[in-house]
């Protein structure tokens, strides 16, 4: 693993702490939702940190070369970060098209009502 | 001076919400009272409607936090100074609600908890095992500011803290927020009081959630609050 790629993987790491807890410094994310991007930035310095776990895993799993196990590791998590969005988004969906119906009826109960 | 305001966030409570709101109708009448249905599915809204008790109805469920949100802003639109956070499943006891209001009054303090674990031991079980770590996470994280109970859904609110739970983000009425408020200059008291189990229904959380729940409230008190700014006044 070259000089280059572990420092890409410390600066990407501070980048993204730093990012996300300034966000949460001007109180413009829930804390829930900053738990993943922090651990996430954790997981890249510690590969940045101790290329020698990339060494071992990519050897064990018998995978070429060790950044490819670095790769292998920043998209497994990405993917499990796009797969629970995605069901996020389905029940944030769902909860609108509830409340659109709610808020509809109400304003027509409240219509039926006066008139 | 106006009442105070009991908010009881209720979700499919059908089993229990008529017990609780009749005991404070007839016993307790000094206070003022509203149920924040949280998007249940069961009958609680159509008793509530039908007992005609005074329902702030969510049309979707959002979660603990959500209801507690709403009743925080019912509170401050109508003007309420005190706020008291009353489960609607008959844990609580209402008459312990003076032992706090005037807890408030002689410590001066923001808000009140209704605690198990002032004069009394905690048990010793899974969940309450939960409960120590956070009040350990709060001692060390505030310097030395001890709570109980820290998850204790009891709770007695200035109109201070009706504002800020009602109007800001990352407020949820969870521990996590406790150990902020203490290191923002925020004054709590724990009182003692006593709660029954609950006697029909379902718990808000499930035992799958705690270990969610664990990881988020050790992630805000240990690392997150640090970087939140310090409570504003607007």
């Amino acid at each position: 693993m070259s000089t280059m790629l572990r420092w890409a993987l410390l600066i990407g790491a501070l980048a993204t702490a730093s990012y996300i807890l300034h966000k949460i410094k001007r109180a413009k994310v829930k804390m829930e939702d900053a738990i993943f991007w922090v651990t996430f930035a954790f997981v890249l310095s510690i590969l940045g940190f101790i290329p020698q776990i990339s060494y071992y895993m990519s050897n064990y799993f018998g995978i070429q070369s060790p950044a490819n196990f670095v790769y292998l590791m920043i998209l497994f998590l990405l993917i499990e970060k796009m797969f629970t969005m995605s069901i996020k988004i389905s029940q944030l969906e769902d909860k609108i098209e509830v409340l659109t119906a709610e808020v509809a009826l109400r304003t027509h109960e409240k219509t039926k009502e006066t008139k | 001076m106006k009442k105070p305001l009991i908010i009881i966030p209720a979700f499919n409570e059908e089993q229990n919400i008529e017990r609780v709101v009749d005991n404070l109708i007839e016993n307790y009448s000094q206070y003022d009272y509203v149920i924040i249905n949280d998007g249940s599915f069961d009958n609680t809204r159509k008793i509530c409607k039908r007992r005609g008790y005074n329902i702030l109805d969510l049309p979707v469920n959002l979660g603990l936090s959500g209801a507690i949100r709403g009743g925080m802003r019912y509170a401050n639109y109508y003007g309420y100074d005190y706020v008291i956070q009353y489960d609607g499943d008959g844990q609580h006891q209402a008459e312990y609600i003076e032992d706090m209001l005037k807890a408030m009054e002689k410590y001066c303090v923001d808000i009140v908890i209704g605690s198990r674990f002032v004069s009394e031991r905690k048990p010793l079980n899974i969940r309450m095992i939960g409960s120590q770590l956070i009040t350990y996470a709060i001692f060390i994280t505030t310097g030395g500011t001890y709570i109980g109970d820290v998850t204790s859904g009891m709770r007695l609110f200035n109109k201070r803290m009706i504002k800020k739970f009602g109007y800001h983000i990352n407020y949820s009425p969870e521990p996590d927020t406790l150990a902020y408020l203490i290191n923002s200059g925020i004054k709590i008291k724990e009182v003692q009081v006593h709660m029954i189990d609950r006697m029909a229904g379902t718990s808000y959380f499930s035992l799958g959630h705690s270990i969610n729940y664990m990881l988020h409230m050790f992630f805000s008190i240990f690392i997150f609050q640090w970087f939140r700014d310090k409570l504003e006044e607007k």
